[in-house]
């Protein structure tokens, strides 16, 4: 390219360059007008709150006290000390991977299901209905399935024929696994429309090219359709990775009477150390560390996503 | 390569009847077109061919063997589509090798075929490249070339140049029609554009509303159509219709002219029987362009608009009140309404059945 | 809630704290909802008193109340009054030097016979007051009256052996002796400091203290004996109340439930009648030799230290909550008693809990909740949860070992 200044003489050079900024601001002034709101909202509401919370997070602020005083990385250093850090993350992890896969799986084969089906738009809006409902309501209607005398148990002593009152909600064992299943439940109306979105997406001749060219419903899915879907796929899993990073309402409202409820979750436990025991500064460190973790994973997840988008494209 | 045989083939959706019954024997590799305006079904009865559409009654064979309820891929078949329908996500290379590596054929075979098509088509520069990263033509070469790395028995196709523009369109035509012939294959091809039709087939089958209008060799649908829809819909511009009486002794008259017509053309019915006269746009000779036809009858009109595509000039005119579409060969310049005058071919024109739009044709 | 919004919830009420500084009213901040009309009387009462005008100002649950409150502290706004806890819950509040130090209205009432020094003793830090008492309450053991009827029991045991005899009578009847829910995150230490003070009053304080280990000889005893209650079935399941701590009481599935005696009001509202349908009895030590004792709960009040210095006039409001008629307007409002001296009992319940106080002089002693370090309070009951849903010798070894483990670090640490 040979460069504007070869071509122009100066004086018209400037006068143009003049000309086009000034053009370019007169169109966007607007704009800036409109996204100003937006802008200090988030900075006040969002950005401000999140700095404070990492400044806390090197106080030494415990209940009504410590908030001047400078705790350097002992906030830090203590979530390795005390072993309910270690058991919060590896909750947290099984909270991450059951809510990704599970909404995944079963979103995805009733997607597949419901694809070509009639009445289709009657089960959308039926499998997305928990969705609409607060997770607060969501986890007082399952309170009352895994109670001891609830719906689960009489379902399980009908079936077996002898009595059965396992606390589903009391046990280590399958505390986090019962609220996964409600969280799956919630969850699986949003992942599935959105799966849907994403078959509908896919055109139909290269399944039809590849059903000519020989290949089972099997071979079409995994060849055609999963490669195609999995832009689509990583989406939800990224939401629903930062969902599972971030679950609190549920684990709290299902499971508060269960003695371990402390460790259920990164965010239950940052909300016990800093609503229940008044460990402000120590409770900022552990939401310092989770929100780096939702923030990386959520990150690579992105990267990912936006490769494989541009692969199919 | 393999016969198609289609006998009483019926498509219904619901209340609707897609296709309403249609019998034809495509031979060994031959070339048929399916052809016809939108909606005729010339794409669902290619469909069914693939095993894309069930088939709702009749029979399909392919070779000997009925496949109406084999699945597409035990059918022998390969299918070029309209979008190309890459799988975008492969490369050139897979695309062309995805069918039979499913198919399980062996490694070195893949590569044979593989190779052998890409030197026919000229992909070698692309193989590694993705859909998304060639132009339409590449695009449906490769489609092409995915069809004929399976060496079907059948190949079919469904418009597959009408995303492609004019020249490349014509330039595919070729190559299709070579390739054809090269390989000796089997094909059946849907397209709307009659231009393509008779260019490319060996037989063209006209469809209308699900039923076939005819049969035959390009030149025979185009010479002899069968009736007034046939007529109408082969050739470019369209044949005109002027209502029309028989005459006395191998005479029609329409619009005040008493036109000659060859006496063992046509079962003619009596004298004053009301039917419809067809003329070719090519048929309406203006004086002084192109060769006077010996017989035939004489009129003068006023050309309301010319339309004028270089080697030849469309004149729009009309005789008794109908619009009337002349050819004139090596344009000359006209003044807004003048007046010319034309000759309409006697030996050339068609009349057809006024109530069944049948052709009286010999 | 997510991560961002817990963080926006610290953040805000900082804001908030420092947003209201400038405001005209005074708030008297509680968490204790069943009682708002009293805590109304006596905002009521205090503005009259004072010319200022006080506002109740109700804040639920009670996590929520004490992170709002800390917050408040921490950020340096403190409200005019606010409800809170004596033990070591008062003692750190005290610590920070915003409370009001009540000596001279404590003085008066002494003085002039609203209360005694005793009761004075009970929202000491170092000898000195600073709170005005909002409840005080006896834990007794309730009991349903037709049940022991129909079991055949004469009246209520007076000794650890007939506490047995009955529960063992009830459970033949088709009772479940007691009810032991698990709720509101705090019941679980119910039974456990009940077990430990009838086994050892002095272990009882240690624990609170630092000076017994709660894997001690007689904190071993306790879990002992409460597990052996869980294998006879005299407790209700834990988990089948939920949050709904009387709720196996009131509707006749158990037959005794030991609690502060300010929930008879919520029995009779269920449709028990007191006196006919419930009575109550001193909960007996675990053998004769060992000294009766009495858990008193008492809810402070707390003055803020600034308020009062800003606007002197508030120490005639201060009165104005420690006399008989806000005393009285707390009784026949919500039925609380706050111990003045001359304001007539609120229920009959309350009524026979003081003479039953009077007559057996039991030692009274300071709630465990209340006396052990709030830092590591939540983390113990947690501890003792676990046991209640899971009561087997190994669970109790282990809730041992993890609360001696928890205790230790955090006086190591002092």
């Amino acid at each position: 390219m040979i460069p504007a200044s070869a071509i122009l003489s100066p004086e018209v050079l400037r006068e143009a360059r003049h000309r086009e900024r000034r053009v370019a601001w007169q169109q966007t002034r607007i704009a800036w007008l409109f996204i100003a709101p937006a802008v200090i909202m988030v900075t006040v509401f969002l950005l401000a709150p999140v700095v404070f919370n990492v400044v806390l997070s090197f106080t030494k602020w415990q209940k009504f006290t410590g908030l001047d005083q400078f705790a350097g990385f002992n906030n830090y250093a203590r979530l390795f000390r005390v072993p309910y850090f270690s058991e919060a993350l590896g909750n947290t992890a099984f909270w991450v991977v059951g809510a990704v896969i599970f909404p995944l799986a079963v979103g995805l084969g009733l997607a597949l299901l419901l694809r070509n089906i009639p009445f289709q738009e009657t089960f959308k809006s039926l499998y997305f209905l928990p969705r609409v409902l607060a997770p607060t309501a969501v986890g007082a209607i399952w309170y009352y399935v895994y109670t001891p005398h609830g719906v689960l148990n009489s379902v399980i002593s009908g079936v077996t024929g002898s009595p059965f009152d396992f606390g589903w909600l009391y046990s280590s064992d399958t505390v986090t696994g019962s609220v996964i299943v409600t969280f799956v439940w919630q969850t699986l109306g949003i992942t599935m429309v959105l799966l849907l979105l994403g078959l509908a997406a896919i055109p139909r001749d290269p399944i039809e090219a590849a059903r000519v060219d020989g290949a089972s419903s099997g071979q079409i899915f995994r060849h055609i359709i999963w490669p195609l879907l999995l832009p689509t796929v990583l989406v939800v899993t990224i939401l629903n990775v930062a969902a599972g990073f971030t679950t609190f309402d549920l684990l709290w409202v299902m499971a508060g009477d269960y003695p371990g409820k402390r460790t259920l979750s990164l965010a239950v436990y940052m909300y016990y150390e800093s609503f229940s025991n008044g460990a402000w500064a120590y409770g900022s460190a552990v939401a310092v560390v989770l929100g780096a973790m939702v923030i990386t994973v959520s990150a690579l997840l992105a990267v990912v996503q936006s490769r494989v988008s541009k692969n199919i494209r | 390569m393999a016969t198609v045989t289609l006998r009483d083939i019926v498509k219904i959706y619901g209340e609707f009847v897609a296709i309403k019954g249609i019998d034809l024997d495509i031979e060994d590799g031959t070339f048929v077109v399916l052809v016809g305006p939108s909606g005729c079904g010339k794409s669902t009865l290619l469909r069914m061919i693939a095993g894309l559409e069930t088939i709702s009654h009749g029979e399909l064979r392919i070779g000997s063997k009925l496949v109406n309820d084999l699945p597409s891929r035990e059918r022998g078949i390969s299918m070029v589509f309209q979008s190309y329908a890459l799988y975008p996500h492969m490369s050139v290379r897979d695309n062309l090798g995805f069918g039979l590596k499913i198919s399980g054929v062996a490694k070195p075979e893949i590569e044979r075929r593989r190779t052998e098509a890409a030197s026919m088509l000229g992909l070698n520069p692309y193989m590694d490249r993705r859909p998304s990263q060639l132009s339409g033509g590449q695009r449906q070469r490769v489609a092409i070339g995915r069809a004929m790395v399976r060496e079907p028995q059948v190949f079919l196709f469904d418009e597959p140049l009408s995303n492609l523009d004019a020249k490349l369109r014509n330039q595919t035509r070729v190559e299709i029609k070579r390739l054809q012939r090269q390989l000796g294959a089997t094909v059946v091809f849907v397209t709307h554009d009659q231009v393509e039709a008779m260019t490319l087939a060996d037989k063209i089958v006209v469809l209308h509303d699900g039923e076939v209008a005819q049969i035959g060799s390009p030149l025979d649908v185009f010479e002899r159509p069968r009736n007034q829809f046939v007529a109408g819909f082969m050739g470019a511009p369209s044949m005109n219709f002027i209502p029309a009486t028989v005459g006395e002794g191998s005479t029609i008259s329409a619009g005040g002219i008493e036109i000659a017509v060859p006496a063992d053309r046509f079962h003619l019915p009596a004298a004053g029987t009301e039917v419809t006269l067809g003329v070719r746009p090519e048929d309406v000779v203006p004086e002084g362009h192109g060769t006077r036809p010996n017989l035939g009858a004489d009129f003068t009109g006023q050309v309301e608009f010319a339309e004028m595509l270089g080697d030849q000039s469309l004149l729009f005119t009309s005789l008794g009140g109908s619009e009337v579409v002349a050819r004139m060969q090596h344009p000359r310049a006209l003044e807004p309404n003048e007046a010319v005058r034309f000759r309409i071919d006697g030996g050339r024109v068609h009349i057809f059945d006024r109530q069944t739009e049948n052709s009286l044709l010999r | 809630m997510s991560l961002l919004r817990k963080i926006g919830a610290v953040g805000l009420a900082t804001a908030l704290t420092v947003g209201t500084a400038a405001a005209a009213d005074l708030a008297l901040y509680s968490d204790k909802t069943p009682w708002n009309a009293g805590m109304t009387g006596l905002a009521e009462a205090a503005s009259a008193a004072s010319g200022a005008t006080v506002k109740l100002q109700e804040i639920t649950p009670t996590d929520k109340y004490q992170a709002f409150m800390q917050t408040s502290i921490a950020g340096n706004n403190v409200p005019a009054f606010f409800t809170w806890w004596n033990g070591q819950q008062l003692n750190d509040l005290v610590a920070t030097g915003v409370a009001a130090d009540l000596t001279p209205y404590w003085e008066a009432a002494i003085a002039n016979g609203d209360f005694s020094a005793d009761q004075q003793a009970l929202v000491n830090v170092d000898g000195k007051p600073y709170g005005i008492l909002l409840n005080v309450a006896n834990w007794v053991m309730f009991y349903n009256k037709n049940h022991f009827e129909k079991a055949g029991i004469a009246g209520p045991p007076t000794n650890w052996a007939e506490f047995v005899e009955a529960c063992d009578k009830l459970k033949a009847a088709g009772f479940t002796p007691i009810n032991g829910p698990a709720s509101g995150g705090w019941m679980p230490f119910i039974w456990f400091s009940q077990l430990v003070l009838g086994t050892n009053p002095d272990s009882f304080v240690g624990l609170t203290d630092g000076s017994v280990a709660y894997d001690s000889p007689d904190v071993q005893n306790a879990f002992k004996v409460w597990g052996d209650m869980y294998a006879k079935g005299y407790f209700t399941n834990p988990q089948e109340s939920g949050q709904d701590d009387q709720k196996l009481f009131v509707d006749g599935t158990s037959s005794m439930f030991l609690v502060g005696d300010w929930h008879s009001g919520s029995f009779v509202e269920a449709g028990m009648k007191a006196g006919e349908d419930f009575g109550t009895f001193l909960m007996p030590a675990l053998s004769p030799d060992v000294q009766q004792s009495v858990i008193v709960e008492a809810s402070p009040i707390v003055v803020s230290k600034a308020a009062l210095e800003a606007n002197p006039d508030l120490g005639k409001g201060v009165q104005a909550m420690m006399g008989v008629d806000a005393a009285n307007i707390l009784g026949s409002t919500v039925q609380v008693y706050n111990g003045n001296l001359k304001a007539q009992a609120p229920n009959v319940i309350i009524e026979a809990n003081k003479e039953l106080v009077a007559n057996a002089k039991p030692r009274a002693l300071v709630r465990w909740w209340e006396a052990v370090p709030s830092q590591i309070q939540g983390d113990l009951v947690a501890a003792m949860g676990e046991f209640m849903f899971n009561p087997t010798p190994e669970q109790a070894t282990e809730s041992m070992s993890t609360m001696q483990s928890i205790n230790a670090d955090y006086w190591a640490s002092k």
